[in-house]
């Protein structure tokens, strides 16, 4: 049994998701990728992660959805959720706001562009 | 529904997906009178403005820098905005029409899908405003009338996990 930890990384764009894989997998996490919020799901279910990093602005179903139903489902609610987020201030093509994200109940928020180092330090919590 | 044949003969080859980037403005500028800190400084303001760029590909001879981007259609009016009071910033830029971004991943780092992805999109008969690579995908930008049948021709040549827009 592979006992390395296993992190989801969802967000539309490829490279993102790439470059937060092989950050991840150079600090010997597993990794399984998942690009909309309907896929998102199907990983869940299928692999079961133990930390998801979320991107809010997503086509099907956008991060914040996600994020809602995962917490109001007993049987995932104890997965961590960390919150990739873009928001109206700061970007001048998305209506999301903070209070989007502090509804959705995600455990920790990162803002975009995002800091890797600092993703690295928030996983490294969450998975001791 | 836009049917298109296949490119080859071989078997397609399974990408995890196709990303669309739609309602885009497409940025153009080739001018002389660039000569780096009108670039840096217009870049630096749209940077202020939250101005998002979904692409931007640049290149630099002895007489010219040459660049493109990709912005939301919407912020097309805040690029306007900005380049009306400076006439330096307008020069020799050109703010076109609707393009979209299809970029097919991840490319693995082999060439066979670029050489593949080009030769559906000629075959098809759309026009290629640019191409590039980045870590993970291969992108091209088409007209946004050209959607459905880009979409068609790459799909001749790919099977394509996730089709994200």
């Amino acid at each position: 049994m592979d006992d390395k930890k296993l992190i989801l990384v969802v967000d539309d764009d490829p490279d993102l998701v790439e470059a937060i894989s092989m950050k991840l997998a150079s600090e010997n996490y597993r990794v399984a990728k998942a690009y909309d919020g309907i896929q998102a799901w199907d990983r869940i279910r299928e692999e079961r992660p133990q930390l998801i990093i979320l991107d809010v602005m997503m086509p099907n179903k956008n991060g914040y959805q996600v994020c809602k139903e995962l917490k109001g489902d007993p049987q995932y609610k104890n997965i961590t959720v960390v919150l990739l987020t873009a928001v109206g201030e700061a970007v001048t093509s998305t209506n999301y706001t903070h209070m989007d994200g502090k509804t959705a109940l995600a455990d920790e928020f990162i803002p975009k562009p995002i800091d890797l180092d600092s993703l690295m330090e928030i996983v490294k919590d969450y998975t001791r | 529904m836009v049917e298109h044949k296949d490119c080859s003969t071989t078997e397609k080859i399974a990408m995890d997906g196709l990303r669309v980037s739609g309602n885009l403005a497409l940025m153009e500028v080739a001018d002389r009178s660039y000569a780096g800190k009108h670039l840096s400084r217009m870049l630096g303001e749209l940077a202020k403005a939250g101005v998002n760029m979904n692409l931007f590909i640049g290149g630099e001879t002895q007489e010219e820098i040459r660049f493109a981007c990709c912005v939301a259609a919407s912020d097309g009016a805040h690029i306007k905005a900005l380049m009306d009071p400076n006439p330096e910033l307008r020069t020799g830029v050109e703010l076109s029409a609707a393009v979209d971004l299809l970029a097919l991943f991840p490319h693995c780092f082999d060439l066979k899908i670029l050489g593949l992805g080009i030769t559906a999109l000629a075959r098809a008969g759309i026009p290629l405003h640019g191409f590039c690579s980045s870590l993970s995908a291969i992108t091209f930008v088409t007209d946004h009338t050209d959607l459905d049948q880009a979409i068609a021709a790459l799909k001749g040549c790919f099977e394509l996990g996730v089709e994200t827009s």
